[in-house]
């Protein structure tokens, strides 16, 4: 898998990863090694092979719909950057007045 | 050499403090600074915990673990004490909570956070935003990673216990490199709540220790399933430390062929894996030749599968919630300038698995590597029909120098070739050290199937017993 110069730009906007002119050109480099490690699995027929998600044979896995914090509101507004004198977590704004 | 077992002896005879093997351990933290162990030093808390533990002890209201010292990867989220997973971006972060394995290691005291690789992504101790881990056996050398400042506090002297995070290894060659015990049991039988997600798939609750029992010790106070992680299966928890003395005559110990005949594997590696595999012979145990034909899949596997996943847990770092908010005037902008406090390997991966995970290319790569996974896990369940215990080496070289594989990825991704596969299978795997290659440290791996922990660590403790001293100074 080739990847191009604007792969890279493409996948940066995607992962909102804001990369420097000497950074992209690295990215380039290292993504390309790296895809020409993993391009190996093709070697590998898997045409009657169920994927694994994950390794436990677990699924449906709950518990009772009930609150089960362990600690307090003020703990977690604590870790907030930005927070109201009422406790409400303060970000941009999404939409603008018209 | 300290070891639970003698500590707890130690504190229970009044011989020694809880308060006094703070103060020594704290010390030795200080006397050591150069090999960047440590992310946070946790002083006052320590102090106040081992005082209460002393309490506790005075009372005889104790148990195995009250007033013991011990430390935890930067990974773990503990209540009140800053967690970075050695990241910018977690920077000042505090949790409200601590991790479930935090929790069920009692009234032990925690003395501080330990250096890692970013996010848990590397195999060095050099990708931290915090520095480079020295390994304390040679200080121009990398003491393997993620979970180098783990590693490192035991092998240094420090503290007994450190717990780490094993997702592709990132506990078994540290502790290879670091002349420890590096455990990593099943998949979900160690609870992950509170532990930073990395790859939620392959995260591994791991520790290390000086010896096998105390791993076995350690084990029986940490297994069992948890309401806040549905990935921890409720399966019975064994008597580890009881199965420790049992003979292993009979028993069958696989060699892979696969793992003895990779290329970059050193000749005094592999004579070292070879004389441990003789000492288990000589203990009665049978060795019997298996394949594991999927073996150099694993690597591509590992590190396609692990990105995805990585990329998916960093998207949650955005500045809005916690942690660090960069300045900008749209959100989108808080977003891109928050997220540049990530380190390179991190933005790789991050990059990696966007392609993988996208459109028109995740049946192609993701889902492909997921089937590959089965295959992997099937080598193994073969195996394990024809054998009790596999035996690998746990690293192709001995530690290398730092520096020397930073800034090439997939040179450094190749150290992680004996570890990967028994990740992808989320089978137990424990390092114990072998030997001393070119005077470092040098480990030998072993492996069991799922929830076999209690016949992995009878083994390891044989072999453990019958290898005898260790000829290795450290270097300060």
């Amino acid at each position: 898998m080739q990847i191009t110069h604007s792969d890279i730009e493409k996948l940066a906007r995607m992962a909102k990863l804001k990369l420097s002119a000497a950074e992209m050109q690295a990215m380039e480099t290292d993504l390309g090694d790296i895809f020409a490690l993993v391009d190996q699995l093709n070697e590998v027929d898997t045409s009657r092979i169920e994927p694994t998600s994950q390794v436990t044979g677990l699924s449906n896995v709950t518990r009772p719909d009930v609150d089960n914090y362990t600690f307090a509101a003020d703990d977690m507004a604590a870790t907030m950057p930005d927070v109201t004198d009422d406790g409400y977590l303060r970000v941009h704004a999404l939409f603008k007045k018209d | 050499m300290q070891t639970i077992a003698s500590l707890r002896k130690q504190l229970d005879n009044k011989e020694v403090s809880a308060l006094e093997l703070l103060e020594a351990a704290l010390a030795r933290v200080t006397a050591t600074k150069e090999l960047n162990t440590y992310i946070t030093v946790a002083a006052d808390h320590a102090r106040a915990r081992a005082k209460a533990a002393q309490k506790d002890i005075d009372a005889g209201r104790h148990s195995l673990l009250t007033g013991i010292p011990y430390a935890a990867k930067d990974e773990f989220c503990t209540k009140g004490i800053e967690t970075t997973a050695g990241s910018k971006i977690l920077q000042g972060y505090i949790p409200p909570y601590s991790a479930t394995a935090i929790e069920r290691l009692g009234d032990a005291v925690l003395i501080g956070k330990t250096n890692q690789d970013e996010f848990a992504c590397g195999s060095s101790s050099e990708h931290s935003a915090f520095g480079p881990v020295k390994n304390p056996y040679d200080l121009t050398r990398v003491p393997g990673g993620s979970s180098g400042g783990s590693a490192v506090t035991v092998a240094s002297g420090d503290v007994p216990l450190a717990l780490g995070t094993d997702t592709g290894g990132s506990v078994r060659l540290p502790a290879g490199f670091c002349n420890v015990v590096g455990f990593k049991p099943t998949y979900g039988r160690i609870p992950r709540y509170g532990v930073i997600a990395m790859a939620s798939s392959l995260d591994t609750v791991g520790m290390f220790t000086n010896t096998v029992q105390d791993a076995a010790l350690v084990l029986q106070q940490l297994a069992g399933p948890d309401q806040f992680d549905s990935t921890s299966p409720d399966v019975p928890v064994d008597d580890y430390a009881a199965g420790l003395q049992q003979s292993i005559k009979g028993l069958k110990i696989g060699i892979p062929k696969e793992y003895m005949d990779v290329a970059g594997l050193d000749p005094d590696m592999r004579a070292m894996v070879e004389a441990a595999a003789k000492t288990l012979a000589d203990l009665g145990a049978q060795l019997v030749d298996v394949s594991l034909p999927h073996t150099k899949y694993g690597l591509p596997t590992y590190y396609l599968l692990c990105p995805s996943e990585v990329a998916s847990n960093m998207a949650r770092y955005d500045g809005i919630q916690f942690g660090p908010r960069a300045e900008g005037s749209t959100l989108d902008e808080v977003f891109y300038n928050t997220r540049a406090l990530f380190g390179a390997e991190v933005k790789r991966r991050i990059m990696i698995g966007t392609f993988t995970l996208s459109a028109g290319y995740v049946d192609a790569y993701y889902k492909k590597a997921q089937a590959v996974r089965s295959l992997v896990i099937q080598d193994f369940r073969n195996s394990f029909a024809q054998v009790d215990v596999i035996l690998t080496p746990s690293s192709p070289t001995p530690p290398f120098v730092i520096g020397d594989r930073q800034m090439d990825p997939v040179a450094m991704y190749a150290a992680d070739i004996y570890t990967v596969c028994p990740a992808l299978a989320g089978i137990p795997g424990i390092v114990v050290p072998g030997g001393v290659v070119g005077g470092l440290p040098a480990g030998v791996q072993l492996l069991a199937p799922q929830f076999a922990e209690k016949r992995l660590l009878n083994v390891a403790h044989q072999f453990e017993q019958a290898r005898g001293p260790i000829d290795l100074q450290l270097a300060m």
